[in-house]
């Protein structure tokens, strides 16, 4: 080797180390406080513990994981809510998504503003959203009653957040009505990947507005479809906030709202029970890390398209 | 494509408008009246605009110091993401360093794990550190848990930029940080505004953990504040509203004026759960 590559290797070598110490502090604070945790999780998951500082780990084996799976209704009931608020959250927002998708993605006079009074919803917070809801599914002097009373559908009026029947479905409402534009947003990428010439083609094949869409659009549409999909399952499996602040803990409706989010927090902060908080936030980390691989393999694919 | 709106269609748009903006604007008007104008005409426009219940809210109900601490907060944070992660992204999309895509592929891994199925061990060590009822716990978070996403974004963007570009100022006598700052950085401006408001909005309507870390009053965030109006408090809503309005309006603003760049993150960073 000539002393003038030696050097130019010696030199690319010191610019990787450099480039390296660059990487350094994110490394650092990513290990220590979100990845390590999940080791974390896995060792405490194995211990009846308190979380006391003096207390007691008395080392229990899999005797958590028993527990929640054959001996525990409430977290089987929590999982329970999680899928019914999904499904609740998925067949209104998507569906509303794809209708505002079909309508906006055309380049239409007034389309982006549209847009922005759907997308208006995402930015605020889920205390604000929780606050505002309150008062519009309030029973005596709430907005959605006396809508239902004014346009004669009085048999309809019902107090949504504070019965145990409706809570539910009244909290997956809001999430819904607060996510429409993202999907769309999502759809609409989509759309727009669809060749022009694809639509033509199947107008000379004689498919009228119907085959178009069920021949052209859907299959096309299909990872943004997965997409939502697979973010609507993540985003209902971590909600917190609107369950937590709308029916709190120990409120009237509480336990028909309970969802893995909440009960991990009442078990390990309210109950103290560390270790089989942990159990459960693995079980949950489980159950989203197979859905997130789904996602990015369906990202991958778009990527490749 | 020439479509023009058909009648339906436009019938269905305004129809949903009016679903998303009723309850908003009921607040927003309603943060503007007395409780008792509020209660006979809660849908009509105020009669004459009351100021004090923004005042009541600000000084009464604490707001005031929670704008401030959510403030600090988001600052805070943001810095230090920004700073960590366009200098991460920087070195693994840069040539011949060959730890960057294994670096890269174990960041994005964190896109998929939600903060709060690691919330017990984090808390534990937030507790042993002596950190919790501290800012510094949900900063410290904050930073944690938004790295991978924020790399992600600004790696994807970074990529498009020769990297001759950087090896030339090199040549030309520049160190690798004032290659960085000085040439790659203000070409990736869009993706580092992309990041900034995602974050932004992410960090200043958390209230997840600050409700798991902050106790003290005096560094409650605006979340965790605007909480207390549930329930107990909630017989006088035009100061619930008041308190409400004032929460949302910069997000609100944010996201008027940068919304460009909102939709490409969205977009870009679906993988986002």
């Amino acid at each position: 080797m000539s002393t003038h590559s030696l050097k130019k290797h010696a030199g690319r070598r010191k610019r990787n180390t450099i480039l390296f110490m660059f990487t350094v502090p994110a490394l650092l604070v990513y290990t220590i406080f979100f990845m390590l945790p999940i080791l974390g999780d896995v060792y405490l998951s194995f211990f009846k513990w308190n979380g006391g500082k003096s207390a007691a780990m008395t080392f229990v084996g899999l005797d958590n994981f028993i527990r929640l799976f054959t001996d525990d209704k409430e977290f089987v009931s929590a999982m329970w809510h999680n899928l019914v608020y999904m499904i609740t959250v998925i067949v209104i927002q998507l569906s509303l998504a794809l209708l505002f998708a079909l309508i906006l993605s055309k380049k239409l006079r007034g389309s982006s503003f549209f847009k922005t009074v759907f997308l208006l919803p995402v930015v605020l917070s889920n205390v604000t959203l929780a606050l505002v809801w309150s008062y519009m599914f309030d029973p005596l002097n709430g907005f959605v009653n006396s809508f239902l009373e004014t346009i004669g559908l009085s048999f309809l009026t019902h107090n949504w957040l504070g019965d145990s029947s409706t809570a539910l479905f009244s909290i997956a409402f809001i999430n819904a009505w607060q996510y429409v534009g993202y999907s769309m947003v999502i759809f609409i990428a989509g759309l727009l990947t669809i060749p022009e010439s694809l639509y033509e083609a199947a107008e000379i094949d004689g498919a009228g507005r119907w085959g178009k869409f069920k021949n052209v659009t859907i299959p096309l549409l299909m990872p943004a479809i997965m997409m939502n999909v697979v973010l609507s399952t993540t985003g209902s499996l971590k909600v917190f906030d609107l369950i937590y602040v709308i029916t709190p803990p120990g409120g009237p409706v509480s336990s028909s709202t309970e969802v893995l989010g909440t009960l991990i927090y009442k078990t390990g902060f309210t109950y103290g029970e560390m270790g089989y908080a942990a159990a459960m936030s693995l079980i949950l980390l489980l159950i989203i890390m197979v859905v997130g691989f789904m996602q990015i393999r369906v990202f991958r694919a778009q990527e490749l398209d | 494509m020439k479509d023009r709106l058909l009648p339906l269609q436009y019938v269905l748009l305004v129809l949903f408008s009016l679903v998303i903006f009723t309850p908003l604007a009921i607040v927003f008007f309603g943060a503007f009246k007395t409780s008792g104008e509020l209660f006979n005409n809660p849908y009509s426009f105020p009669g004459k605009p009351v100021f004090e219940n923004f005042k009541e809210a600000l000084i009464q109900g604490n707001m005031l110091i929670y704008f401030k601490n959510s403030f600090i907060i988001s600052f805070v944070s943001l810095a230090v993401i920004l700073l960590f992660s366009t200098l991460s992204s920087y070195a693994i999309t840069r040539q011949g360093f060959r730890m960057g895509n294994k670096i890269y592929i174990y960041f994005v891994f964190g896109i998929i794990v939600p903060s709060q199925a690691v919330m017990i061990p984090t808390y534990i060590m937030m507790a042993r550190l002596g950190l919790v009822n501290t800012m510094w716990s949900v900063i410290i978070i904050y930073i944690a848990t938004t790295m991978g996403f924020s790399i992600f974004i600004l790696s994807g963007f970074f990529r498009t930029i020769p990297r001759e570009l950087d090896e030339a100022a090199v040549i030309d006598g520049c160190n690798e940080i004032q290659a960085f700052w000085k040439v790659i950085l203000p070409l990736c401006k869009p993706a580092v505004t992309t990041v900034l408001i995602l974050n932004l909005l992410t960090i200043w309507n958390d209230f997840y953990n600050p409700l798991l870390y902050i106790r003290s009053e005096d560094i409650k965030t605006l979340s965790l504040g605007l909480s207390k109006y549930m329930g107990r408090y909630i017989t006088n809503y035009p100061i619930m509203f008041a308190a409400v309005v004032m929460a949302s309006l910069p997000v609100i603003a944010v996201f008027v004026g940068l919304q460009k760049q909102f939709v490409s993150g969205i977009t870009a960073g679906s993988v986002k759960g």
